[in-house]
């Protein structure tokens, strides 16, 4: 009887986790795609944790440089030692 | 069309191509810049081994692969996929290296030399929505869900200038000015008055010099340098992680110092995705922020 009823319990309990697996992949977005690409493969996330990734990763210092104006600027090819621009 | 560098190359400074765009160091001494362009090429190198989603071959490649299980990983991939996941973390998810999927489905799935000039054309695609909290990473073995495809391009160039820096000024002794496109990276002692570099991202665009101190970064995120697509429907390679879409182009370019490049980087392509929101996320970090009628708004100290 007692065993009967866990497999009840556990049967319910794997069908809510099923459920909310589910529901977890239904999400979907939408875009443009490559004229010439042929894949069109659904993919959906598998992963159905909402645990975060722990890190190794340094540089959080939040702190931010004093920046200063160099007075040399002009409209010259030659007004610094390198360039930020988008890349 | 990515960075364009026209600064001269005199005989502190070596400049070649590399990922699509242009990389650059500067060193205090000379003498010791054809040691320093050694360290700075192998560290791209093995970068490139570890994160690239367009070699076959790499670690991260080999892990999107890998069906959902996990997979030991090198110390070096390790702390590039930590340093996504944490710029994901640090950003609310607005800068998130799960949209590798996305980025391919709008036509960005090889070297971007290759995609210059080509026609994309509307389409449905379904793809995984991107999640970074989907990945993990324990103990440099790392899990990425079956179907998702990562992403280090935001991240990935800032870490390596990171690292290349450190890893000169280290070995060397050397004051170093590592740029990799937008993203520059200081290690070492500086010149006197600090590095010098010019902020520009279009030819023609509103310019300015800056003066970083020892050890500052800064980066340039723009929706204008890496674009692609068709008349009309001209497609550029920040996304809101939230659509899968290029972000909506409030801002033109965005460029942020913090005192690492990865901080830096972060912050600027955080603020693209943010637009009218950008000036709270930035919250005291020096920026100037371009809009796309090519008006300044400078934050955080920035000079004028």
């Amino acid at each position: 009887m007692d065993r009967d009823k866990g497999l009840r319990r556990t049967t319910a309990i794997t069908g809510v986790l099923v459920a909310a697996s589910l529901a977890g992949t239904l999400a979907v977005g939408i875009a443009a795609r490559a004229a010439e690409s042929t894949d069109t493969a659904t993919t959906t996330d598998s992963s159905t944790t909402t645990d975060s990734a722990t890190t190794d990763s340094g540089s959080t210092t939040t702190d931010s440089p004093t920046l200063s104006s160099d007075s040399d600027d002009t409209s010259s090819s030659d007004s610094g030692q390198a360039t930020s621009g988008g890349s | 069309m990515p960075l364009i560098e026209t600064l001269p190359v005199r005989e502190d400074t070596a400049q070649w191509s590399v990922w699509g765009t242009v990389a650059r160091i500067v060193v205090t001494d000379p003498a010791l810049l054809a040691e320093a362009t050694a360290i700075v090429t192998a560290e791209i190198a093995a970068v490139d081994a570890a994160c690239s989603r367009f070699r076959p071959d790499s670690e991260l490649s080999a892990a999107c692969r890998a069906g959902g299980r996990p997979v030991p990983v090198s110390l070096l991939l390790a702390d590039l996929v930590g340093a996504a996941l944490e710029a994901a973390r640090q950003t609310g998810g607005d800068v998130d290296p799960t949209i590798g999927a996305a980025l391919c489905g709008l036509g960005y799935d090889r070297d971007f030399a290759a995609i210059t000039g080509r026609e994309v054309a509307p389409a449905l695609r379904i793809f995984a929505t991107p999640n970074w909290r989907s990945v993990r990473l324990h103990d440099h073995e790392l899990t990425v869900p079956d179907g998702v495809l990562l992403d280090l391009g935001a991240t990935a160039k800032a870490v390596a200038a990171d690292r290349a820096a450190m890893l000169v000024a280290a070995r060397l002794g050397v004051g170093v000015l590592v740029a990799l496109g937008g993203d520059i990276a200081t290690a070492g002692p500086a010149p006197d008055g600090g590095w010098r570099v010019l902020v520009q991202d279009r030819p023609g665009d509103p310019r300015c010099t800056v003066r970083l101190p020892a050890g500052a970064a800064l980066a340039t995120s723009s929706t204008v340098g890496r674009t692609w697509g068709r008349p009309g429907e001209l497609l550029h390679h920040i996304l809101d992680p939230r659509t899968g879409r290029p972000a909506p182009r409030v801002w033109r370019t965005v460029s942020v110092a913090a005192y690492s490049c990865l901080r830096a980087n972060m912050l600027s392509t955080a603020a693209v995705v943010r637009g009218h929101a950008a000036p709270n996320l930035l919250a005291g970090a020096p920026a100037r922020l371009v809009t796309t009628d090519l008006d300044v708004l400078r934050l955080g100290g920035w000079p004028s």
